[in-house]
């Protein structure tokens, strides 16, 4: 008889605040909490960061969140798009999203100002399995703005960075100007505790670094895969080859955790457009492992 | 549960009747459209027999349009106040038995104990179903093939069976009593009796397909060629969802007006390329099999893996209006005909 005992399946990680189902300080699942954005961080030509607080104190007392959620933000007038939380979940008094100026959402949002108002209905979705991956080691691996979404993980593996092992961090952008959070970077990259490799599609004069896909970067990495998990987010393409890279490395199909993007409106498990198979992203993604987007035909790799 | 029997001639006095407890909302006939459900005002002619299609009973507890919230924006302030209807006690009458049934699909979806909608909460949770039988059947009805109807009965509240001069109502529910207090209403002979179960008969037995055996969602397969057949034919026209009594996938816009914006829900479908379309141009359903295939297979697969209950209640509307003739029974019927259920472990 085995007496082997099998190892926890690693899933996206359950919340402890998720709007409606612990509750809604405005009391209507559609009402909104206004915001105020305190400033504006110009990342690349098409991409701004903003760190927002919340009006209401009661709002911002109940308003706790953890790495890989994401929000409903406002543009009023313009509508609500799907963003995630990019800033460090240890901050209580404010927090950041990071908006790419893609469709009629936000492109308003990036005409605002600092002072003006947003408004805000969130948490929602799960999140990274941050507790459940301790002593383990972590590579992240993240294209352009997949960054965002990882960033409040990063923050946080930084911040208790003894309960993790190894720390790799692997950064693909198209062009050197796409690069997001090149503030970070110059930090993280002068860190002895966490190794930090960039890439870009096609360098300019001023580049001097790594040229190809992210997945390249992969031959530089010295872990040991048995004993490591890894946090991808970025394009499906990007996400797909990651995925069958980390495979190949010996990753097991529960060990790759990722997040996944669709159109979404309601952000509770209504409105039907984020159904992948019989999951509403909102409600029980976007974070999934390798292991579960194999159990979905729409997700197959 | 004590049932009765209502004259046809003494329908007026039946809605006063009702009309002093509820909001009664019924099929209201109009020259110009189809009947669609409304809460009955004076001197409107209501389609209770179920002779007619009409718009489906979403449509009043899911508005077409309907404003979520009303918003004010000025520098320096934004005032967000909702627009929820009133929650009253209200009828429903007039609506096809699957309708009725779809009602408990859309429950499933709105009611959820997480995440509650306020909205269809204030419509529907103090409201009574009152389903019709009407005395023929509708040839694109395959109601029993969907499920054992009899299941069904106590998920509306009373069944009004057309027995010719006369509605027979089967109270189904504790709630359903209220529907038959009023004193204009007689006692049910042997024969009103017998007659009410033949059409009950007639009903189970009506169209039950070679598809139906309780268990076909198990053999609704991602890869079947059946769903590049449909793409072919569909021109993506979302009928099939607008019309359906059980889907209720939604959008949510914003609409300035002057000072003011109202934010706003309105009908979606999965049918739509934009529906999954995201703003980095990604799209995960390009094209229209996987649009045929998600509608399909989220109804008879995805929803009852999710609640338990097929999102498809045979009424038949999709059959007879697609622009194309894409019968959803012909696609259960090769669907569940070419494959053997897969084997459990």
């Amino acid at each position: 008889m085995s007496t082997e005992v099998q190892a926890p399946t690693l899933t996206g990680a359950k919340p402890r605040n998720m709007w409606g189902v612990t509750g809604v300080p405005t009391g209507n699942l559609y009402v909104p909490m206004p915001a105020v954005i305190e400033k504006i961080i110009v990342e690349t030509p098409d991409t701004k960061t903003f760190r927002l607080r919340l009006e209401d104190p009661k709002h911002a007392e109940w308003f706790t969140w953890e790495p890989g959620q994401f929000v409903e933000v406002s543009v009023f007038g313009a509508g609500e798009a799907p963003i995630g939380f990019a800033s460090s979940p240890l901050e209580r008094s404010w927090f950041e999203l990071t908006v790419v100026n893609r469709g009629k959402v936000t492109g308003l949002m990036h005409e605002l100002k600092e002072g003006d108002r947003v408004g805000i209905r969130g948490p929602l979705g799960n999140c990274w399995p941050l507790e459940d991956i301790k002593g383990k080691d972590i590579l992240i691996i993240s294209g352009g703005c997949g960054l965002a979404p990882l960033r409040p993980a990063i923050l946080y593996i930084l911040a208790n960075r003894e309960d993790y092992g190894e720390f790799w961090l692997l950064y693909g952008a198209r062009t050197p100007a796409d690069i997001n959070y090149k503030y970070d970077l110059v930090e993280w990259e002068k860190r002895n505790d966490f190794h930090v490799l960039q890439t870009v599609d096609v360098g300019d004069e001023s580049w001097t670094g790594n040229v190809g896909v992210v997945t390249t970067l992969l031959d530089q990495v010295k872990l040991d895969a048995a004993n490591a998990v890894a946090l991808t987010c970025g394009p499906p393409i990007m996400i797909k080859f990651a995925t069958l890279a980390l495979v190949k490395m010996g990753f097991s199909e529960d060990r790759v955790v990722t997040s996944l993007e669709r159109y979404m409106k309601c952000g509770v498990g209504k409105c039907g457009h984020c159904c992948v198979n019989h999951v509403y992203l909102c409600t029980e993604g976007p974070v999934f492992t390798y292991a579960q987007l194999q159990e979905f035909p729409e997700t197959r790799a | 549960m004590a049932d009765k029997i209502l004259p046809k001639d003494k329908i007026p006095g039946f809605i006063d009747a009702l009309q002093k407890q509820f909001v009664v909302v019924a099929p209201v006939e109009r020259t110009d459209a189809p009947a669609e459900f409304k809460e009955v005002a004076p001197g409107d002619n209501l389609i209770l027999d179920g002779s007619q299609m009409m718009m489906p009973p979403k449509d009043y507890l899911l508005p077409r349009y309907e404003t979520l919230l009303k918003v004010s924006a000025r520098p320096g302030e934004v005032e967000v106040q909702p627009v929820v209807p009133e929650n009253k006690p209200r009828v429903m009458l007039g609506m096809w038995l699957p309708d009725a049934q779809a009602i408990q699909v859309l429950d499933r979806v709105f009611l959820d104990g997480k995440f509650k909608d306020p909205y269809y909460a204030a419509r529907r949770e103090n409201t009574t179903l009152v389903a019709v039988m009407p005395a023929e059947m509708r040839w694109s009805w395959f109601c029993a093939s969907t499920d054992d109807v009899e299941k069904w009965k106590p998920n509306v509240d009373a069944i009004m069976y057309d027995l010719g001069d006369r509605f027979y109502i089967e109270v189904t529910s504790p709630k359903g009593e209220a529907v038959v207090e009023w004193d204009g209403l007689s006692a049910p002979s042997s024969d009103d009796v017998e007659n009410k179960n033949r059409l009950w008969e007639q009903f189970k037995s009506h169209n039950v397909l070679p598809f139906s055996d309780g268990k076909f969602y198990e053999r609704l397969a991602w890869d079947h060629p059946i769903w590049a057949e449909i793409a072919q034919k569909c021109i993506g026209c979302g009928v099939c969802s607008y019309m359906c009594p059980s889907c209720s996938c939604f959008d949510i816009q914003d609409e300035v007006c002057g000072t003011c914006i109202e934010r706003y829900r309105c009908r979606d479908t999965c049918q739509f390329e934009e529906f999954t379309l995201m703003g980095s141009g990604h799209n995960p359903r390009p094209d229209q099999l996987p649009r045929s295939r998600q509608r399909l297979m989220h109804k008879f697969k995805y929803q009852h893996e999710q609640y338990g209950v097929v999102g498809c209640t045979g009424c038949g509307r999709c059959v007879e209006l697609c622009p194309v003739n894409v019968d959803i029974r012909d696609v259960l019927n090769k669907v569940c005909a070419e494959r053997e259920p897969e084997p459990t472990t």
